[in-house]
């Protein structure tokens, strides 16, 4: 009676476990695009944005506003861009945060009328008072600000203090991938601290019927001869970089639930198969005494669909807390979710489909009833599964004998005559080691330093931009000079940005802004082709692949005013940075031509980088933007990196967890099964250790076949798995190959698990020394 | 306690509590000694304790009062890796029912306890195991799988086994309780020879036919050890049912 209660419940735990996972992962997609779409509606970020440091003759943008149709509005701000080291935050105990370290640009603004709305943390726009100020979210991973701390405003002469009133969102600049980020304050703050310090950057805002439009009108404003001395961005664009931390959690999430899924199945699978064999006997009495197959399996499956209805209520039920824990990152970042009608239904219907599939699980079960003889269940030698190759398995066994130490060589035996327990233990330990390896893989891949060949960089210790319609020839200059006169630098390599119209698939011209050097497009993740070596080849970013409807070996048609020219796609590289639109070519350029330069720099061995970085941003001054790689791609990728990486531990001790308690029911109800044979090892001298020992061997065996199984697939599949994901998002990556941290993933996960194995069958198996009463067990 | 006393109970108790809260004494105060060598059938009636008067003093079985001595350590005291080197190399245990591994093939349950104890070799186990069968004439079952054979031959699988390691006693429960009367002859001769190569065998039965063969017979009634009756040891010259109407007289005549 014991084991039936011990296995129903198992039953239970294992379909809510399924429902939970199901409904939880369905819940967690629903909400994360809920809460964009609210934050987005709220916040209203521009559909097509253009920095600009200079004047703006706003006359032209409004020209050009009301000559465009598809253009609904449009709005010009301005934003005072502060020195990093000239900001800092000082805490109640007098604890100072400096800026200096931020490689974001530091930007003021005071709150719009109505588009482009800076939200606090209920999704409300906010109007700071006199002496506050707002600061944005996405600092407070890196700097531990909160509200009530004092923001100091300084460049020596003079000074503003300012106290922390609101933790800010920001729909347009919500992730650590834009380049700048917005603070908050009041226009008459924002005018006093104006005339005293910082350059003003504009943003030049224009909204559309539809933000498709965006790309279209880029060309368009480009080519009109209006401000763009800064970067441009689309709504598309915006949106995916905001949202792509969250997205690659959702990514794994999904992967996750998937897995888990699976393992609960296969769990559910093996618990029914567990509960028929203890009610083997029962059923063969009920056949002894004429009740018809069709009446036992009404009666068991009636049972059954009790415990699963139990488990699936239970599911959904579990579903809610689980569902909270996970998004509370996204409520934090985005805003709550709305409520919709799918939220109810979404968990339901994943209750549905695994109450329908237990009990077609269940049926077929049933169904190998029907061949159990009622003499062999009286007899007790009944077993539900089917006959295997017993034989076949007992030879390879035997001929073990005589080389293992017979506590292994029982283990091993035992371990082959009962695989299909025991594979269920390989297929747990595989989905756990798959479980830690994918999202740990993703995380070493994105804080990698060569993962800056993602990003469309070539790798170098240091990157020097310069950007100007003026003075360009002359910044130019003043750091070829500097780099020259430097002797830690071993290697410098030149980017030039242009910018040239091309085809898109739709047949209309649109701008395309291309690298051109000596060395443009080496080092880089091709997916397809190579990178350019002729001055007739191009390599083409994944994004701009698409958009113009072109892959490697075709041909282009590139023009330069009315200069058309045919160039060959020699590849297709990916990047993430510049919004993923870019393109490569190692052919000369009229300097007249170029709106930007890249330094890449190597520095001779030994050389501390993030000091001569500093140097350089010291020397060159507003000249020029100095980043010192490293520092650039972590900091770039901290916030996908940092939320990331506490998903990744929740993931791995989820997985570790899972895996222990799996285990230890998978054991319990082996033990059950088993106790009348361990009492016969037990009498005939076998101790409590042998047993043990014997136990260990089957799951640590169980469980380094798992590990292999895990790895296999994780080589196999896991990158193609989260490429696939990755594609379907659309961002400017469409393959990762991982860049792992061996020590982690072949060495400390395996050993994790293999010592979760170890402790939990050792702690399970103590349960046998409390069964001292051999004689009942013995007699059965 | 002499060198010649193998095992010995001292005011031995045993009882259950049960699931009302109740407790039943199911042993109540049993002195008991056996000498090396000797071949002891305990009798008496369901539910008179006998089975589990044999649990106890194996060590099978936890005892609630009393002590029991084998080999002049107390039982009761010993750590579950001495009492079960206890079991492996100076106990074999038969029962009703020959309670085998079902993973394992006839051959090498019998093998286990001698692979376990490491004393000779693998192949000499093997050896043994072999001769062993044949002695009891199940030598061609030897890679049978257990559940291909009947009865009678499963029990002696169970006496090889529980006599491989060359035990100092045999502990018998009922060994012949669900067999036929020609294995039961047979298996009993088997006790017989085995006890007369020197191995103590301590056996429950109800059967006055198979404890006959005993040396001595014990009887107990209520939980407590009424009488016994000395056969003295079996010989050939002796026939059975002389022996066996001995006994039933001793029986009748104390009412049992």
């Amino acid at each position: 009676m014991r084991k039936k209660i011990g296995i129903s419940v198992v039953l239970i735990f294992f379909i809510t476990l399924s429902v939970c996972m199901l409904s939880a992962g369905t819940l967690i997609v629903i909400q994360l695009f809920s809460a964009i779409n609210n934050l987005y509606e709220k916040a209203q970020p521009p559909h097509f944005l253009q920095m600009h440091s200079g004047d703006v003759e706003v006359s032209l943008l409004e020209n050009l506003a009301e000559s465009d149709p598809h253009v609904t509005d449009w709005q010009l701000m301005e934003m005072l861009n502060v020195d990093n080291t000239q900001i800092w935050v000082t805490k109640p105990d007098g604890v100072r945060l400096s800026f200096s370290d931020c490689l974001i640009d530091l930007g003021i603004i005071r709150q719009p009328e109505q588009y482009d709305l800076l939200l606090d943390t209920n999704n409300q726009r906010i109007t700071p008072a006199r002496g506050e100020i707002g600061v944005p979210l996405i600092l407070l991973d890196q700097y531990h600000m909160e509200i009530g701390d004092t923001l100091t405003l300084s460049d020596g002469t003079f000074s503003k203090e300012l106290t922390i009133t609101s933790l800010l969102r920001d729909a347009q600049m919500n992730s650590t991938l834009c380049s700048s980020t917005r603070f908050l304050m009041n226009e008459e703050d924002l005018q006093e601290v104006r005339a005293h310090m910082g350059t003003v950057e504009y943003i030049i805002e224009y909204y559309f019927d539809d933000p498709a439009y965006a790309s279209e009108f880029q060309t368009k404003y480009e080519n009109s001869g209006m401000p763009k001395e800064g970067q441009a961005i689309t709504y598309t664009l915006l949106k995916l970089v905001s949202g792509l931390p969250d997205l690659m959690t959702v990514v794994i999430l999904i992967l996750m639930s998937l897995i888990l899924m699976l393992i609960a199945a296969l769990c559910l699978r093996f618990t029914i198969l567990a509960a028929m064999e203890e009610e083997i006997e029962d059923i063969g009495i009920l056949k002894a005494i004429g009740v018809s197959f069709k009446e036992i399996r009404k009666m068991y499956l009636n049972r059954y669909r009790k415990l699963i209805v139990v488990g699936c209520v239970l599911g959904c039920i579990f579903a809610v807390p689980v569902n909270q824990m996970l998004v509370s990152h996204i409520t934090s970042a985005f805003g709550k979710p709305s409520f919709s009608i799918l939220m109810i239904l979404f968990p339901l219907i994943a209750a549905l489909l695994i109450y329908l599939a237990d009990q077609a699980i269940c049926k077929r079960i049933l169904n190998r009833v029907k061949q159990v003889s009622v003499i062999d269940t009286i007899k007790g030698q009944a077993e539900v599964k089917a006959a295997g190759k017993k034989d076949a398995v007992r030879k390879t066994a035997a001929g073990s004998v005589f080389r293992l130490p017979v506590d292994l060589w029982m283990a091993w035996k035992q371990l082959l005559l009962h695989k299909r327990s025991w594979l269920l233990m390989t297929f747990v330990v595989a989905a756990a080691f798959c479980m830690m390896l994918i999202p740990t893989n993703v995380l070493t891949t994105f804080r990698s330093p060569a993962f800056i060949t993602y990003m469309g960089q070539q790798k170098c210790d240091m990157m020097i931009s310069v950007t100007s319609t003026e003075r360009l020839a002359e910044r130019y200059a003043n750091v070829v000079s500097e780099l020259a006169g430097d002797a830690d630098v071993a290697e410098t390599a030149e980017d030039a940005f242009v910018v040239r119209t091309a085809q898109n698939s739709e047949g209309e011209w649109e701008n395309i802004h291309i690298t051109c050097s000596e060395s443009a497009g080496s080092g880089l993740q091709y997916l397809e082709g190579t990178a350019p070596q002729q001055p007739d080849e191009i390599a083409l970013s994944y994004l701009n692949a698409k958009k113009y409807g072109v892959s490697a070996n075709d041909q282009m048609t590139v023009k330069k005013d009315q200069t058309e020219m045919t160039l060959r796609v020699c590849g297709v590289y990916q990047d993430v940075s510049n919004g993923g639109y870019t393109a490569k070519m190692q052919v000369g350029y009229d300097p007249a031509d170029v709106y930007r330069y890249d330094f890449l720099v190597r520095f001779q061995e030994g050389t501390d980088v993030p000091q001569k970085a500093a140097a350089y941003a010291e020397t060159l001054g507003t000249d020029a933007n100095v980043k010192s790689m490293d520092a650039f791609v972590k900091q770039t990728l901290s916030g996908l990196t940092n939320q990331f990486g506490s998903v990744v531990l929740v993931i791995v001790l989820i997985a570790v967890g899972l895996m222990i308690l799996i285990t230890a029911l998978l054991l319990l109800l082996i033990l059950i099964k088993n106790r009348k044979q361990t009492a016969i090892q037990r009498v005939t001298g076998f101790s409590v250790r042998d047993i043990r020992k014997q136990y260990l061997a089957q799951t640590l065996l169980a469980s380094v076949f798992g590990l292999l199984l895990g790895g296999i697939v994780v080589l196999l599949l896991g990158e193609k798995a989260v490429s696939a994901v990755i594609g379907m998002m659309g961002m400017g990556m469409r393959s990762l190959t991982f860049i792992t941290a061996p020590w982690l993933v072949y060495l400390v996960f395996p050993l994790i698990l293999l010592a979760a194995a170890a402790a939990t069958t050792y702690l399970c198996t103590g349960k046998i020394k409390s069964d001292v009463k051999l004689m009942q067990l013995v007699k059965g | 306690m002499n060198d010649t006393v193998i095992l010995q109970a001292k005011s031995l108790q045993k009882s259950y509590q049960l699931s009302t809260g109740e407790s039943v004494e199911i042993l109540k105060g049993i002195d008991l000694e056996i000498q090396k060598g000797e071949f002891v059938a305990i009798m008496g009636q369901s539910g008179s304790g006998k089975s589990t008067l044999l649990y106890c003093i194996s060590g099978m079985d936890q005892v609630s009062g009393g002590s029991v001595m084998y080999n002049g350590k107390e039982i009761q005291t010993l750590s579950d890796d001495e009492i079960s080197q206890v079991r492996l190399l100076s106990m074999g245990f038969v029962f009703q029912h020959s309670y085998m591994l079902k993973d394992f093939t006839i051959k090498e349950n019998i093998m286990l306890p001698a692979l376990k104890a490491g004393k000779v070799s693998k192949e000499q186990a093997a050896q043994n195991a072999r001769i062993r069968m044949e002695r009891v004439g199940i030598s061609h079952i030897a890679d049978s799988d257990i559940t291909q054979v009947s009865g009678g031959q499963l029990q002696r699988a169970a006496i090889c086994r529980a006599l491989i390691n060359q035990p100092a006693v045999l502990f018998a429960d009922e060994p012949t309780g669900a067999l036929n009367s020609r294995s039961t002859a047979e298996i009993m001769e088997i006790f017989n020879q085995v006890n007369a190569a020197g191995t103590t065998i301590i056996m429950v039965t109800h059967d006055v036919k198979v404890a006959a063969r005993a040396d001595k017979v014990i009887y107990l009634e209520d939980g407590q050890l009424r009488q016994e009756y000395r056969l003295g040891k079996w010989n050939d010259a002796e026939t059975l049912q002389s022996r066996e109407a001995n006994l039933f007289a001793w029986l009748q005549q104390n009412g049992f």
